[in-house]
């Protein structure tokens, strides 16, 4: 079932919609650049990873318009597919070239958007690659939050949880009292589960993708006593995404 | 009662052993652990730090051939550069082995220590190698201006020119209030040398505001090329110094003293973007590489995006990756203009950025969400985290964040400094820090930053207007222009007036009245016009001003000592190379003669009269192949001819070899233990190992085919011949003479169509020597093997009357044949 979100952000890249395809970019670009680099396995440079992802979404958007979420593929299975697709090209053009010979480049292998495909014939989607895509969702949900919550408010948070400094000390650091530590915690979580599921919703197009949350530990209609569950794998989800901006980062710079 | 007791013993012992082995055990195996931990800690990182000197060497000698390479074709500032990479990798080398000396505590065990040279200051040093040393033709010359060195070019596609202004530059500098500059950076854009008209666009685009806020000095624009004069700042980059300041920390951090050092650069910085966001400008591409650190002040450059921030132009995402704002993108793909925003505040996202990377040697790879994971005052995570925070959060200016981050320096303990001490969140202010000025800003008094409306109205105003002299550093009133008051509209013409002075109308000399254009007049002239004294020539006038400019220098080196100037000549590193290079080849050289001398090409003889080793060698005489001449230290010269020598070489070779082994235990002289033909300088064929006590005379049959055997083969062969008759043997069959072709011919038919090794061939020979030939003391036939490649030598002896020496020389020559 889709949701306005997700019909529009579809919308806005099918429309070449600039920013769109900037916050694509942003949210999953590591993502596809490290699993083109798992993918060439030190056959291709990072100079080429990259070169890589960029075309992964310049094929993106020249296919976007026959992309149909209805038949049930994942977005991120159908950006998996283009990869893949992308890469193989590049393999087949070098091996061609060493050959001599023209081989023609492959055909975009359209049966990756049947979400039935990949259950049993040895197709299915890379978990760890879904895994990453969630990942980068909730990343893209914690940014949303840093942008619409008060600096403070997410600044407490952000020791709190992500660097897990004791409520008592964070108090301490910025001369608040402990409750208020408290409420300004609550009050950025309660943000955060809802920009998760904005985000889900943006970038996630079937029942089974929205249910991944709630296999994650994010439960987006918690009770009270999931709030400590849901920090945990937020943070660790958070420093799952430095790690990779990191390694992102270090492959680019040497 | 027994029972009982051998229980309660029983739990007592029990008690006991666990006390033990609680209070005993545990903290014997806690203290091994702790042991081996330490142990182990320290032998990684002695490993880690040898691997890294290592690798500085690897690299520097990757550095060494640039070095040269670059002096040979004469690119000065390449090989500077070059030399300052060998310079670096010999202090990062000195650095560890302090570290390994000292002990220090190590830091990671792996590869990437060995590796770290070449995988990184290799490509970094090469990318950033400066272009040619002069302009190209094309380019142009630069008048006033001599060209010293050049500077790597930066992604701007322009050139960057180091320059010595000349006198007279340097006077209008002075004039023009900045008298402290000596050298210059000429940054030019040329279209015949690959530049384009946008990236020309997009470089004038604040240069007036530039100017006026003393960044710029002087432009010239054509329509063929465009170039502009910024001061120079010597230095290195604030990446460098961050990753040296890292160096010379732990692995968890920067020290408390290099924290305090990273922080003020960082301050530096901030203030210094604080001037140019007051002077309505925005600089757009701040990163560590265009920071410069000199005289421990940080030094903002390169203006190539430097933007107004009331243009009314789109934003663009110009910028470098990691230090530009994602949120700059987003609103430059929505097409937002300049003055819809507050640049500024990118900027002061930037600063955050630079914090971040000088703080964690890293870059911000993951935005306002990066994770600071090295050692670091909480207060300063908040500084980072605000300056990089979303666009409204923002510190409002360059200056709050500076006051912030200088509440941490000043403070006694950095670390102990909290979020709720800083300024910003209401803490007390930090004492202001003593002025001194930045090279490039004239120090202006404090005032408040200006409305954005008229900072764009000035930036628009001084693109259409004449350039207006930049605000004077010092006030003075004795230079103040005279106020003009116009007399004719028609013709223009004006006098000038002062308070003080009555009014003047200048005129010409044909009585007519001056008709000025607008431009004004140098103060001083206008000071003396209105003064009414006359007018120095222009002779004068330049004597002058070099003598101002002379006066200027002297004030600026005692001001700031020997200020350190751009120089493309030889540094430490070039001539650390040079001296590593000579030292390769003298080492070389050594590794040869020692070879040869190995292979016995040569041998040492020790002269004891004189005390010291001197060689004696021989050598092949270049006029003639077949000459050797033996040279002995201290002793007598002579040649030997090597046909005359034949297979006695090495034997010869090795007696000396011997001679030479008993002179190094002996105390007599060397004379004594040289081979008697050496002594006596006379030919080796003295020595009586093989000496004929009789006419030997032997029959030589050589087989047509032998001529087809390898030359190498074919001389050895003519040795050993020449060897029996140098020594007196007669080989008959080598002339023409009647009776050695009717000796050959009876040997020939004797053989037949016979081969050596048939029984019966060798039979008939036998008959024949002993019957016919008994004056014979053997025959010699030699064949071309079966390969066709050397000649095989079969022995016939006479067995009827051989003499002793004929036996000899036939035994030597068939083991030599074996």
């Amino acid at each position: 079932m889709l949701n306005t979100l997700t019909t529009n952000f579809i919308s806005r890249l099918r429309a070449k919609d600039e920013a769109a395809w900037y916050e694509l970019w942003e949210t999953f670009g590591p993502v596809l650049r490290a699993q083109l680099t798992k993918w060439g396995r030190g056959r291709i440079g990072v100079e080429t990873v990259r070169d890589l992802s960029q075309e992964t979404l310049a094929t993106l958007s020249n296919s976007i318009d026959h992309y149909d979420p209805s038949r049930g593929a994942r977005f991120s299975t159908w950006l998996l597919a283009i990869a893949k697709h992308v890469l193989g090209d590049e393999i087949d053009r070098r091996m061609a070239l060493k050959r001599g010979g023209g081989k023609k480049a492959l055909g975009l292998d359209e049966s990756w958007m049947r979400g039935e495909k990949g259950q049993g014939d040895g197709l299915s989607p890379d978990g760890e690659y879904e895994a990453a895509i969630f990942r980068a969702k909730v990343e893209a949900a914690i940014r949303i939050v840093e942008k619409g919550s008060e600096f403070m408010d997410f600044s407490i948070y952000r020791m709190r949880v992500f660097d897990r400094v004791p409520g008592k000390e964070v108090a301490a650091s910025l001369g608040v009292s402990e409750p208020t530590v408290s409420r300004r915690l609550a009050k950025v979580r309660e943000m955060l589960r809802s920009s998760l599921q904005e985000v889900i919703s943006t970038y996630s197009f079937t029942e089974e993708e929205i249910e991944e949350a709630r296999r994650n530990g994010l439960d987006l209609n918690p009770t009270k006593a999931d709030d400590t569950l849901f920090d945990d794998a937020i943070a660790d989800i958070y420093h799952e995404q430095v790690e990779l901006r990191r390694r992102d980062e270090a492959n680019f710079t040497g | 009662m027994a029972p009982l007791m051998a229980i309660l013993a029983g739990a007592l012992a029990l008690a006991v052993a666990v006390l033990a082995v609680i209070f005993v055990v545990v903290p014997i195996f806690k203290g091994v652990g702790f042991l081996i931990a330490h142990v182990f800690k320290f032998i990684t990182g002695e490993l880690g730090d040898l691997l890294r000197i290592v690798g500085a060497v690897v690299t520097s000698i990757i550095f060494i051939p640039l070095v040269l390479g670059t002096i040979v074709i004469g690119r000065w500032s390449a090989s500077a550069h070059y030399g300052r990479a060998v310079q670096r990798e010999f202090a990062a080398a000195g650095h560890s082995l302090y570290r390994v000396i000292i002990g220090r505590p190590a830091q990671f065990l792996g590869l990437g220590a060995l590796t770290e040279g070449i995988e990184k200051r290799v490509p970094e040093a090469l990318a950033h190698a400066p272009g040619a040393d002069k302009p190209s033709k094309r380019t142009g010359r630069f008048e006033g201006y001599e060209i010293v060195g050049s500077l790597p070019g930066g992604g701007s596609g322009a050139k960057l020119y180091v320059a010595d202004p000349s006198p007279e530059k340097l006077a209008a500098f002075a004039r023009m209030g900045y008298p402290d500059v000596t050298q210059v950076i000429i940054k030019a854009f040329s279209l015949h040398d690959g530049s384009s008209l946008p990236q020309i666009v997009r470089e004038s685009r604040a240069l007036e505001s530039a100017k006026k806020m003393g960044l710029v000095l002087e432009h010239e624009l054509n329509d063929q090329r465009f170039f502009y004069i910024m001061p120079y700042v010597p230095g290195e980059s604030l990446g460098i110094i961050a990753h040296d300041l890292h160096d010379a920390s732990s692995p968890d951090g920067l020290t408390p003293a290099n924290l305090r050092k990273a922080i003020g650069y960082v301050v530096d910085l901030a203030e210094t973007l604080e001037r140019y966001h007051r002077g309505g400008l925005w600089h757009k591409d701040v990163k560590p590489d265009n920071i410069i650190v000199h005289d421990n002040r940080a030094h903002l450059v390169d203006l190539g995006l430097v933007t107004p921030l009331r243009s009314a132009m789109t934003l663009t995402t110009h910028g470098t990756e990691y230090f530009r704002d994602p949120e700059m993108v987003r609103m430059a793909l929505k097409g937002v203009k300049v003055h819809e925003v507050d640049g500024a505040k990118f900027d002061i996202y930037a600063v955050g950025a630079v914090l971040y990377s000088v703080i964690e040697n890293s870059f911000p790879a993951h935005g306002g969400l990066s994770h600071v994971t090295k050692r670091c005052p909480e207060a300063l995570r908040w500084i980072i985290r605000r300056a990089m925070a979303d666009y409204r959060s923002r510190y409002e200016t360059a200056a709050d964040l500076a006051t912030d981050l200088r509440a941490i320096v000043s403070a006694d303990d950095p670390y102990a400094f909290l979020p709720k001490d800083l300024p910003s969140m209401g803490g007390r202010e930090p004492e202001p820090m003593p002025a001194d000025p930045v090279p490039g800003f004239p120090k202006t008094p404090a005032e408040p930053r200006p409305n954005y409306a008229e900072a764009a109205q000035a930036a628009a105003a001084s693109a259409a207007m004449p350039v207006e002299p930049p605000a004077r550093p010092r006030e003075r009133v004795d230079r103040q222009r005279p106020r003009l008051r116009v007399t004719n509209w028609w013709t223009g013409g004006y006098v000038s007036e002062r308070a003080d002075q009555p009014p003047q109308s200048p005129r010409r000399p044909d009585g007519a009245r001056v008709a000025h254009s607008p431009r004004p007049r140098p103060a001083v002239a206008a000071h003396r016009a209105a003064a009414g004294l006359p007018r120095k020539s222009a002779k004068d006038q330049l004597k002058s001003a070099q003598e101002r400019v002379r006066a200027a220098q002297a004030r600026v080196n005692k001001r700031l000592g020997k200020r350190q100037q751009f120089s493309s000549g030889p540094n430490p590193g070039v001539f650390a190379a040079l001296f590593v290079f000579l030292a390769v080849c003298v080492t070389g050289a050594a590794a040869i003669v020692i070879k040869a001398m190995d292979e016995g090409r040569s041998v040492i003889v020790h002269d004891s009269d004189k005390g010291e080793e001197s060689w004696m060698a021989y050598a092949e005489s270049p006029e003639d192949d077949d000459q050797i001449t033996f040279n002995v230290g201290g002793l007598d010269e002579f040649t030997l001819d090597l046909d005359e020598l034949g297979s006695d070489a090495e034997e010869f070779v090795a007696q000396m070899k011997a001679a030479y082994e008993n002179m190094r235990g002996s105390p007599s002289p060397a004379e004594e233990h040289l081979p008697a033909f050496v002594k006596n300088n006379a030919s080796p064929l003295a020595d009586p190992d093989f000496a004929p006590d009789d006419d030997v005379r032997i029959l030589v049959l050589v087989d047509k085919l032998v001529e087809q055997a390898d030359e190498e083969e074919l001389d050895a062969m003519r040795r050993r011949l020449s060897y029996a008759s140098n020594r007196g043997v007669t080989l008959l069959g080598q002339g023409d003479s009647e009776e050695e072709l009717e000796l050959i011919a009876l040997a020939r038919a004797t053989i037949g169509n016979g081969v050596p090794r048939d029984p019966a061939t060798v039979r008939r020979l036998q008959d024949w020597l002993t019957h016919d030939a008994g004056f014979l003391d053997g025959l010699v036939w030699i064949q071309l093997d079966k390969k066709g490649k050397r000649p095989e030598w079969h022995l016939f002896p006479n067995k009827a009357g051989q003499s002793e020496s004929a036996r000899r020389l036939m035994k030597r020559w068939s083991s030599e044949d074996r």
